[in-house]
């Protein structure tokens, strides 16, 4: 991204002062976006930043707050499924077409490869973080 | 597959429920995408609705126009870093700390200063707790009056542009972006200036909530308003630049955020502070990111329902005029703010409520202004209320209704703004007419 930054305000000045610009911004911007995003998603899965409406948590048992997490792990292992599965036949079609960008001819598939990685590894993040919690469960079901 | 009921009654059973998942705790954009994937399957079947999604997934973070996104929370992520904060307060303490109540005007106009440069109520909360409660406390400020200040100047930095929820409505609903950010000038004005009329009533019912201070010498103050020049900087950079169509938003937003990187560099006469910044954006950004990709997953299958054209059919025969409709939406608004957070609201309603907007010829720019302003007393408000719980779990020894009583006066001028904000649009769109 701090590369974005930098090519954006150098054709923002190159544009300004010297009347040309750099044919390759909005390609480039986009693939650095979308790498910025979708490789940053597994850690924001890892640290739980994915926004939920948090109302009632002080009242809830811990068994209850288990389940909940659980419930909503497991429907982000099927929404992630989905989308690592279609996104791999999407991403397959853009190969075999040799789809390219628009302005500098980058090839698509590199556009998906974050997309697919990011979901992949978000995937894996949710699988471990549900045994976790089953886990724990099974500990705090035997103690009891 | 679903014949036999009618397929409005399907997108009905989806937004059910989608507030059922979320109220169970499951990630906005998680419930978002359940609910379009399977309301999908069940009217269209699997291969054809996992294709759209994984299309509409890569489609929602490919657009160039959604790299403000990231920029403008960089930008944010860095002058948090720069520590802008402390000079922002000192400035404004030196400029009016004088008059009564003046330490709690002094962080409205610091947060609302603050905010603008940041995009986040949330990080304006958080840094002006930690630069301001000290320093009312120390001078014998009433805790209420001291947190009710900054919890409501926080909500500033989420209509003073740059906003990243107007950001996320923009592109959400196709309206100018740059259009939204100057609009939202007028109205954060007016917020500022009624909390600074929230904070004078407070005292002139309390004298004792907050003891008068002496006044700074005239150089004092020259030399504590001198250091804001990066915030006035930035400030006129990025809105200035937008403004005059020196730049397009996305220039703007690359622009402020070096400026706000090269501010912490200069701040930390180092880099070191990099990794923990591009970790906070990055976070943020897939958070925003995943929750646009939920949202259209959701849209393909509300769309699909017609639901909103029901809506749309039922209001019309209704005869309810415009206005009518807009007070009734701002109240069903404020009560969703007051259990949802705002970004959380605007991207649940917005597949259904805008095109009842578009239908009934509401500028969607006003509207915007509105809607964020409604949700943005969802912030301050019990029992969600974020501002108040970052500065419950920032400030020592404090109660939680103590902060709830102290905030009251300023849910009254958040009303009285969105009151006057719905009587006389003009004051919303009056900037916008020389933007592009």
């Amino acid at each position: 991204m701090i590369g974005v930054i930098l090519v954006t305000i150098a054709d923002v000045f190159v544009r300004k002062f010297l009347n040309t610009g750099y044919l390759g911004l909005v390609d480039t911007t986009q693939l650095g976006v979308v790498a910025f995003a979708w490789f940053a998603m597994p850690r924001a899965f890892l640290k739980s930043a994915h926004v939920a409406v948090e109302l009632y948590d002080h009242r809830l048992s811990r068994g209850a707050d288990r389940a909940l997490k659980g419930f909503a792990l497991v429907l982000s292992i099927g929404m992630l499924s989905v989308l690592l599965w279609y996104g791999w036949t999407q991403a397959m079609r853009v190969l075999r077409y040799g789809d390219v960008s628009q302005n500098v001819e980058i090839p698509m598939i590199l556009y998906w490869v974050p997309l697919l990685a990011g979901t992949a590894l978000s995937w894996l993040i949710c699988v471990v973080q549900l045994f976790q919690n089953l886990a724990v469960v099974e500990l705090t079901s035997s103690d009891a | 597959m679903l014949n036999g009921i009618a397929i409005e009654l399907w997108g009905v059973i989806g937004f059910a429920s989608l507030l059922v998942l979320i109220f169970l705790r499951v990630p906005i954009a998680i419930a978002m995408a359940t609910v379009g994937l399977v309301g999908g399957t069940l009217l269209t079947g699997i291969k054809p609705t996992g294709l759209t999604f994984a299309a509409s997934a890569f489609e929602s973070v490919f657009p160039y126009s959604l790299s403000v996104i990231p920029l403008f929370i960089l930008m944010g992520v860095f002058v948090t870093h720069a520590d802008l904060s402390k000079k922002l307060y000192d400035g404004m303490h030196a400029l009016i700390g004088h008059w009564p109540g003046g330490l709690a005007h002094a962080t409205i106009g610091a947060c609302a200063m603050f905010g603008a440069i940041c995009g986040s109520s949330l990080a304006t909360a958080a840094t002006m707790t930690r630069v301001a409660m000290p320093q009312m406390r120390a001078r014998g400020y009433n805790d209420g009056l001291a947190t009710g200040a900054i919890a409501a100047g926080g909500t500033l930095g989420i209509l003073i542009p740059p906003s990243i929820i107007l950001l996320i409505y923009g592109i959400l609903t196709g309206t100018s972006i740059g259009k939204l950010f100057i609009a939202g000038l007028i109205p954060g004005v007016i917020g500022a200036l009624f909390y600074l009329a929230a904070v004078a009533y407070t005292v002139w019912r309390n004298p004792d909530a907050a003891p008068v201070e002496s006044k700074a010498g005239f150089l004092v103050r020259l030399k504590q308003l001198g250091a804001v020049w990066q915030v006035v900087l930035l400030f006129g950079l990025v809105l200035g630049g937008i403004y005059t169509g020196w730049f397009s938003t996305i220039e703007a937003a690359a622009v402020g955020a070096f400026g706000g990187l090269l501010a912490a560099v200069i701040r930390h006469r180092s880099i070191s502070f990099l990794p923990d910044a591009l970790e906070n954006a990055a976070k943020t950004t897939a958070m925003i990111f995943l929750i646009i990709v939920g949202t259209a997953a959701f849209n393909a299958f509300i769309e699909r329902t017609h639901l909103p054209d029901m809506i749309i059919g039922h209001v019309a025969d209704s005869g309810l005029s415009a206005i009518a409709v807009l007070v009734l939406l701002m109240a069903v608004y404020l009560v969703l703010g007051c259990v949802m957070d705002g970004l959380s609201v605007i991207f649940v309603t917005i597949p259904i409520v805008f095109p009842l907007i578009q239908s009934l010829g509401i500028d969607p720019v006003w509207f915007g202004i509105l809607l964020v302003c409604a949700t943005e007393i969802g912030l301050i408000t019990p029992p969600v209320g974020m501002n108040l719980f970052i500065i419950k779990g920032l400030v020592s020894n404090i109660n939680i209704r103590t902060i709830w009583k102290g905030v009251m006066p300023f849910i009254v001028a958040d009303i009285c703004r969105l009151l006057v904000l719905l009587a006389f649009p003009t004051l919303t769109l009056y900037l916008t007419g020389n933007v592009r």
